[in-house]
């Protein structure tokens, strides 16, 4: 009886099964203090929200406007964006955004707002862009140049300069990181802007992916110019990242006028709906209120300074122990040679090159941070990892 | 005739990995043609299994470009990319995209996609690594 059904009342499911399930729980959490490699907090409790299971819910279409599907949480989802446009420093009444499945979609979101605006456009990353970028621009029949990084991961602005200089007729699309996957660094919206207007070119669009800086940076004293303020047209968060969540989620934000003239510009399908996806997680949004309501600014900002210290304390201890690390200004990313294969996968790094990182989450310790450090200088010296 | 491109750290067993590696999925090469520069190699293959052979390539962390994409080598300067891009225009090609492969002692390898890959490799024969590739 494979689908568990029960003659004598609900479907159950058979022993066998039930057990695959306790297995699979047992090594997610056993797997879940190492995970230093990847930005995702394992630090969260959203066992208040487990009854909204119960229900069908689904936000489908914009979050600004009435849905026939009454089963939906935009209200809360409309919460949580106003406080993202706070966080970004977004123009007061002239942004608009929407709660969706993660990074990846926020950029598709951003550089499709770009290229409806700009449809000759040529875009231009750094090679230290997630990979997923160029997926999208290939996606989108968006023709695109890669720049040259410095060696901290931050963009070459002087390759931006000599590859807009030859292209000054074709409106650019800048797509900046706020934080590499490997580096963690931010490429300077400020240092962008100045190459833009030593051009003097008038027409360009700035996406910034701040998929997980996008949390940190309005939380430290000396950002780096990453947001609204600073000329974005268009951010892409995280919400699985920094604040953490069981399930991708994340927050796409743009300038309302560039969404409302791409809404006019589709108004044809019968709605002025510009989000990408049809059926939208009415779950995701309740959680992110949920963890911006119980944190608040101040314990963001306690939880991002702690993270930060603790990223400090990972350069300090790698550093004392002889293995050669370093971050880049306000990152949680810790970056040291490419460590041993038994190192990479007992704490879950990805490496790229010849270097590996780790990310200071909420859920790394400084305890765990010394056993890490304590593997990595056994397994250098050969020794067999306990 | 398939071909990929695989850009290579010029060190000692490499290119035996790369066989090997191909041989363990089943992939038998047709032709290898191996080209030795100051820090890397660029190998040049035709295998009969495609498919089989990217993924085995990419599995074993190599970075396998394929037939339908140019490769171009140029001076590691800012701006180099953009250049290429220009000449292309001027004739009358449309670049998709160029992304930047590798970069090393002073130079830069790159992945280019035109409208008509036969004709950019043509205008760009003086920075194209391997030949008759973009057909």
């Amino acid at each position: 009886m494979k689908s568990g059904t029960s003659a004598l009342g609900p479907p159950v499911l058979p022993p066998a099964e039930r057990e695959r399930l306790d297995e699979l729980y047992t090594r997610l959490s056993s797997l879940k203090p190492g995970n230093i490699g990847y930005p995702c907090n394992q630090n969260f409790d959203y066992s208040e929200l487990f009854r909204f299971l119960e229900f069908s819910a689904n936000n489908v279409g914009d979050p600004f406007n009435a849905t026939n599907y009454r089963l939906n949480t935009q209200d809360f989802e409309r919460e949580v964006l106003a406080d993202f446009a706070r966080y970004t420093r977004a123009p007061e009444n002239e942004w608009w955004g929407y709660v969706n499945n993660g990074g990846t979609e926020g950029n598709m979101y951003g550089l499709y707002v770009a290229r409806e605006l700009y449809p000759d456009g040529i875009c231009y990353f750094s090679e230290d862009t997630h990979y997923s970028v160029a997926k999208i621009l290939r996606l989108q029949h968006t023709r695109n140049i890669m720049l040259k990084s410095q060696p901290n991961g931050e963009l070459d602005y002087d390759d931006l300069h000599e590859t807009l200089r030859i292209h000054r007729d074709v409106p650019p699309i800048i797509f900046a990181n706020i934080g590499t996957t490997m580096k963690g660094a931010v490429d300077d919206l400020a240092k962008i802007r100045a190459v833009l207007d030593d051009l003097a070119i008038p027409n360009y669009y700035i996406h910034a992916d701040a998929a997980l800086s996008g949390m940190i940076l309005p939380f430290v004293d000396a950002p780096q110019a990453w947001d609204f303020a600073d000329g974005a047209d268009s951010i892409a968060i995280s919400g699985h990242k920094f604040l953490g969540s069981p399930l991708p989620c994340g927050v796409a934000l743009a300038r309302k006028k560039n969404v409302d003239r791409i809404a006019r510009s589709i108004e044809y399908v019968g709605a002025l709906d510009t989000t990408i996806a049809g059926s939208r997680n009415a779950f995701t949004p309740l959680m992110l209120w949920y963890r911006l309501r119980v944190l608040g600014d101040a314990g963001l900002r306690k939880l991002v300074q702690d993270c930060l210290d603790t990223a400090e304390y990972a350069v300090q201890k790698l550093n004392a122990a002889g293995i050669a690390s370093w971050r880049n200004a306000n990152s949680v990313t810790v970056v040291f040679p490419r460590p041993p294969t038994a190192i990479m996968q007992k704490w879950i790094i990805a490496p790229k090159k010849d270097i590996g990182h780790l990310i200071t989450m909420p859920h790394v310790t400084k305890e765990c941070i010394d056993a890490f450090v304590s593997d990595f200088t056994a397994a250098l010296a050969g020794k067999p990892l306990t | 005739m398939k071909q990929l491109t695989v850009i290579v750290p010029n060190e000692i067993g490499i290119a035996a990995r790369l066989t090997t590696c191909l041989a363990e999925r089943g992939v038998n090469i047709e032709e290898i043609d191996i080209e030795g520069a100051e820090s890397q190699g660029i190998v040049t293959l035709s295998v009969d299994r495609y498919d089989e052979a990217l993924r085995a390539l990419v599995d074993e962390g190599f970075r396998a470009i394929t037939q339908d994409t140019l490769l171009v080598r140029l001076d590691d300067k800012p701006g180099a990319l953009a250049a290429v891009a220009i000449r292309l225009r001027d004739a009358g090609l449309d670049l998709r995209s160029m992304h930047i492969l590798r970069r090393d002692g002073g130079q830069t390898y790159a992945s280019l996609v035109a409208s008509d890959n036969t004709k950019a490799a043509e205008i760009l024969r003086d920075v194209i690594v391997g030949e008759g590739r973009g057909a």
